[in-house]
């Protein structure tokens, strides 16, 4: 059998060696060269015929030797449109002509239909979506697109505007147009770019191709933000556009921004101009690249090419070169400040390409008005400082319009809406934790972008400070569930203030104090919660009370902040330990919440003051009066938080607040004397709340800590009310589960801390209640643990000072 | 200089034995992108299930365009890159469709357009994949023809220019693969 085989296979290569030579021999001298070729080989000679018959078959079938591009039948109708015409096929697929015939009149439009490998299933959503925003782009440059749809076979297709004309580089060399003239029509498909731009759609594949001129020499630009509607779902880095008019952003994956059109409109230019295309995306490859011609001027003798190209040398040059600077903020910052220049150039105007330099100005000037100057040098160079002021001044004006258009638009609505709508949501759902860190790391890129804009208007940079002060809260902000960066928040805080600073004499000088109030009022809750420097809390507050004064009355804001500043007032005084003051300001903090409360219960912002209002209330009065005084004060705040939890279910806020309220209360009552068991009650109901947060958040480290203060005071409670063992039978509980987790093989440290703790936890309940046996082995696991920790160099100075510290001493107290 | 521009090939090959180097960083190339590779396959199947009619050159060209940027590839480098991936591509294609019909029971043949071009009725793309490989054991170079010329949808020209030969002999050799394929094909 193999052997067969082998003889076969040789059988065959010695056929295809021979077929192959056939192939040279005139058919009709075949038969006896084969005869000769094949002697004595009956075998081959039969295999060797097969093969030629097998190409006669293959040849007839298709002759070129090819593979033939989509042929597929011309379909009769699509949508509501009958085909009339196929008027062009392309890679994305084919284009149709067609007529609507069921009203009055034909109308004649283009029908697209892209082939369907192109067009992910998944993307019919957003195709609807987009191709309705595409098709309000109206533009007497813009090919308009009408409708789209999806056929019967699944092929999505796009009905625009019927373009009877030629590309543009065609239309250029058939009509044989000046580089003024080309310049004109550049114009013109800038002015379009822009239209598009200033509507939040890039082209993302602009193109000779794509830049068709009709009988009437109008250029008309089709395919607006086809390319990128069909490539939406796939990363842009899969389909780069059309090789040599890709910025090197676009060529290295980035998604298409108006600065790569303006990029591709610079090598439209130059093509059009030179018939020449360097690889202009790609500086590394251009030394071994060499300058192809474009198609459409392969016509022109080299010697034309020459000719235009030292044409072109100087002002279109340095045009082209802005246009196409590899940096994008170094090209012209909009598709119409390149119309601009090019404009410039047609009237000799000096061009902001080149405004730096002198001599060229003076050049230009001198051209234009070369039949009129007759005054001396003297009087031309004093024109020429004149004209280059004017030209500076046009050239900031221009610029700060362009961003305050371009950029400004785009990063300020994405800025908002990463660090409102996108955050909002993220922060209720569950585990997005990691998630919203990055939001808010992104949105503060976009701010910095915006505040840095050497030329930004006022009202933008108050808008970039205000996000700023949003993403400090988002950071270290006590009124959400926060990312505990409390670094980058005063960072963000201080930015914030260096920003609004810069406003206080501007016509938004009464926003601008609002503004920094609430910054000072921030940096002081910082500074109280963190470094405990109650002597800058106090000064901040200071400044916060001084700048509400310049608040207007009418200001909605104002209210909000006066509440703010008295609370955190309160809060310093019993962080003071001056706690009538710290009570009187509670008492006008929680008057201000109640009417923000009236004016609207919705605000999630209303029931975080309120809610810490009354607790700092009741903390002022347990500390300052006693415990059995402040119960009232405390089930207030029960009342108050659960009332922000039950109308908020999603807000892990509200819930954790009636957490810690449930606590407070129970607590206190433990201390009271005899109630015992309505603390249990109340510390039940705090833990009862409980499984719902931590599951919203696993990694949070605050509910988690919440849940451990929880549980330590139910363990409490418990033995006070005479149920010791329950107690200790639910601080066994957790020890075991943190025990097994801490010590599973690559136990994240985290998990050793918190078996380090519950064995404290547990070591002092036992110690509280004089049961020195049990707590001392314990006391001397939780010092191995945090010890082990200590010298990985994982324990946190919070530790290291406090429970570390604690359970020494209470080690060496009772245990020696 | 091969593949110059191309996905890294040319950091990787930088000094000393450059042959050595040059094939490992291309077998680094083709394994990073292996999945890559099936993922254009099985888009390629999956976009037209309703035909299930392949144009295999959909797949070279997303293929090359998916991996490598086509517009940062020299030109030599692009056909170079799909030639030595024109092996790969055909096998993930095969195995994707051998896994899609696993999972379906009833799946509908996957037909190709080659048979077209040999003015044959429509075949099955495993049974071209079997004929081919039947024609590697018999003449390897005129195998990797097919697939450099059907599945990473070069051109003769291409190919000639690749291999530094005439178009005529890349043509002649061409014929001399699809008649043996008509030939096989048919009698199979």
């Amino acid at each position: 059998m193999e052997q067969s085989d082998s003889k076969q296979a040789g059988l065959s290569l010695r056929s295809l060696a021979i077929f192959e030579d056939a192939l040279d021999v005139p058919p009709h001298e075949r038969a006896p060269w084969l005869a000769e070729a094949c002697r004595g080989d009956p075998a081959l000679l039969a295999e060797v015929k097969r093969l030629l018959a097998a190409d006669e078959l293959a040849e007839r079938a298709m002759p070129t030797g090819g593979l033939k591009p989509d042929d597929a039948p011309m379909p009769t109708r699509i949508g509501h449109y009958r085909i009339v015409d196929r008027v062009g096929q392309g890679g994305m697929g084919d284009v149709f002509a067609a007529a609507r015939d069921d009203g009055l009149f034909e109308h004649v439009v283009a029908i697209k239909r892209v082939r369907p490998s192109l067009f992910p299933a998944t993307a019919q959503a957003l195709f609807d979506r987009e191709r309705r925003a595409l098709a309000t782009l109206s533009h007497r440059h813009i090919a308009q697109l009408y409708d789209g749809g999806v056929d019967e076979t699944g092929a999505p297709f796009f009905i625009m505007e019927l373009v009877r004309g030629a590309p543009i580089d065609r239309y250029v060399v058939d009509q044989d147009l000046s580089p003024r003239q080309i310049v004109e029509k550049v114009i013109q498909v800038c002015e379009a770019v822009q239209h598009a731009h200033q509507n939040l759609i890039v082209h993302a594949d602009l193109k000779p191709a794509n830049i068709l001129v009709n009988e009437a020499g109008d250029p008309k630009i089709v395919d607006f933000g086809v390319a990128r509607l069909l490539r939406e779902e796939e990363t842009d880095a899969m389909h780069p556009q059309t090789r040599g008019y890709a910025s090197p952003q676009r060529a290295a994956g980035a998604s298409p921004t108006p600065a790569d059109d303006v990029f591709a409109l610079g090598v439209v230019l130059r093509v059009l101009l030179t018939g020449e295309r360097a690889d202009m995306g790609d500086a590394t490859t251009l030394a071994s690249h060499a300058i192809e011609t474009s198609e459409a001027f392969a016509g022109k003798p080299p010697e034309w090419r020459h000719r235009r190209s030292r044409m072109v040398q100087g002002d279109l040059d340095a045009i082209i070169a802005r246009a196409c600077a590899p940096k994008a903020e170094q090209r012209y910052p909009a598709a119409i400040a390149l119309a601009a220049d090019l404009r410039a150039w047609l009237e000799v105007r000096p061009l902001a390409a080149k405004a730096h330099d002198r001599l060229h100005v003076f050049r230009r000037f001198l051209r234009r008005r070369r039949w009129r100057v007759v005054g001396g040098i003297a009087a031309a160079l004093a024109l020429v400082i004149g004209l280059s002021v004017t030209t500076a001044l046009w050239t900031q004006a221009e610029a700060a319009r362009q961003q305050a258009e371009q950029r400004f638009t785009e990063v300020r609505s994405l800025a908002k809406y990463l660090l409102y709508d996108v955050y909002d949501r993220l922060e209720r759902t569950p585990t997005s934790l990691a998630m919203r860190r990055d939001v808010a790391r992104v949105a503060q890129g976009y701010l910095n972008q915006l505040a840095n804009a050497p030329s930004a208007p006022a009202d933008v940079l108050l808008e970039a400070a205000d996000g700023l002060v949003r993403v400090a809260d988002l950071q270290a902000g006590r009124s959400r569930p926060n990312l505990g960066e409390f670094d980058e928040a005063v960072k963000n805080l201080d930015s914030a203030d260096a920003i609004a600073a810069r406003l206080s004499n501007s016509e938004y000088q009464a926003r601008v104090a609002g503004l920094r109030a609430g910054i000072a009022v921030r940096r002081a809750a910082l500074v109280m919660n963190s470094t405990q420097d109650l002597n800058t809390a106090g000064s901040l507050l200071k400044t916060a009370r001084e700048r509400l004064g310049q608040v207007e009355a009418s200001d909605p804001a104002r209210l909000p902040l006066a509440t703010r500043i008295a609370l955190e007032e309160a809060i310093l005084g019993n962080w003071k330990g001056d706690y009538a003051a710290a009570r009187a300001r509670a008492e006008e903090a929680v008057t201000l919440a109640t009417d923000l409360l009236e004016r609207d219960r919705a605000a999630r912002e209303h029931w975080y003051l309120a809610s810490r209002s009354q607790d700092a209330l009741a903390e002022a009065i347990y500390y300052g009066v006693g415990e059995a005084a402040s119960e009232p004060e405390y089930r207030r705040l029960v009342a108050v938080t659960s009332d922000f939890a039950n109308a908020n279910p999603d807000d892990m806020l509200g819930r954790r607040m009636a957490i810690e309220a449930h606590w407070a209360l129970g607590t206190t009552l433990l201390g009271v004397g005899g109630r015992a068991d309505e603390a249990v009650t109340e510390l039940d109901r705090a833990s009862a709340l409980l499984p719902a947060l931590l599951a919203f958040e696993p990694d949070d480290e605050g509910a988690i800590r919440t849940e451990r203060i929880v549980l330590a005071a139910r363990a409490q409670a418990l033995a006070t009310a005479g149920r010791f063992e329950e107690g200790v039978a639910l601080l066994r509980g957790q020890l075991d589960i943190n025990t097994r987790a801490a010590e599973a093989p690559g136990a994240r440290p985290e998990l050793l801390r918190s078996q380090a703790v519950t064995l404290a936890m547990l070591a002092d309940l036992y110690a509280d209640n004089g049961v020195a046996r049990e707590a001392c082995p314990l006391y001397a696991k939780a010092v191995t643990v945090f010890t082990g920790l200590e010298t990985r160099g994982l324990l946190s100075q919070l530790d290291r000072d406090a429970s570390f510290k604690m359970v020494r001493q209470r080690q060496e107290n009772l245990c020696r | 200089m091969i593949a110059q521009g191309c996905c890294r090939v040319t950091e990787l090959n930088g000094q000393g034995d450059k042959a050595r180097e040059l094939s490992a960083a291309r077998d680094a190339l083709l394994r990073a992108h292996y999945d890559e590779f099936r993922r254009v396959a099985g888009r390629v199947l999956n976009g037209d299930a309703v035909a299930l009619k392949i144009q295999p050159t959909d797949l070279a060209h997303e293929a090359v365009i998916r991996l490598s940027n086509l517009d940062r590839l020299e030109f030599n480098g692009r056909t170079h890159f799909l030639s030595l991936s024109a092996r790969v591509m055909r096998q993930i294609l095969i195995d994707e469709i051998r896994r899609m019909r696993a999972q379906k029971r009833q799946a509908p043949p996957v037909s190709t357009e080659l048979p077209q071009e040999m003015g044959a009725q429509a075949i099955d793309l495993e049974d071209l994949d079997r004929a081919l490989t039947k024609l590697e054991a018999v003449a390897p170079d005129h195998a990797r023809l097919v697939d450099r010329r059907y599945f990473a949808g070069l051109t003769l020209e291409e190919i000639a220019e690749l291999d530094g030969v005439s178009v005529r002999t890349v043509k002649r050799q061409w014929r001399a693969a699809r008649a043996w394929l008509v030939a096989e094909l048919g009698a199979g």
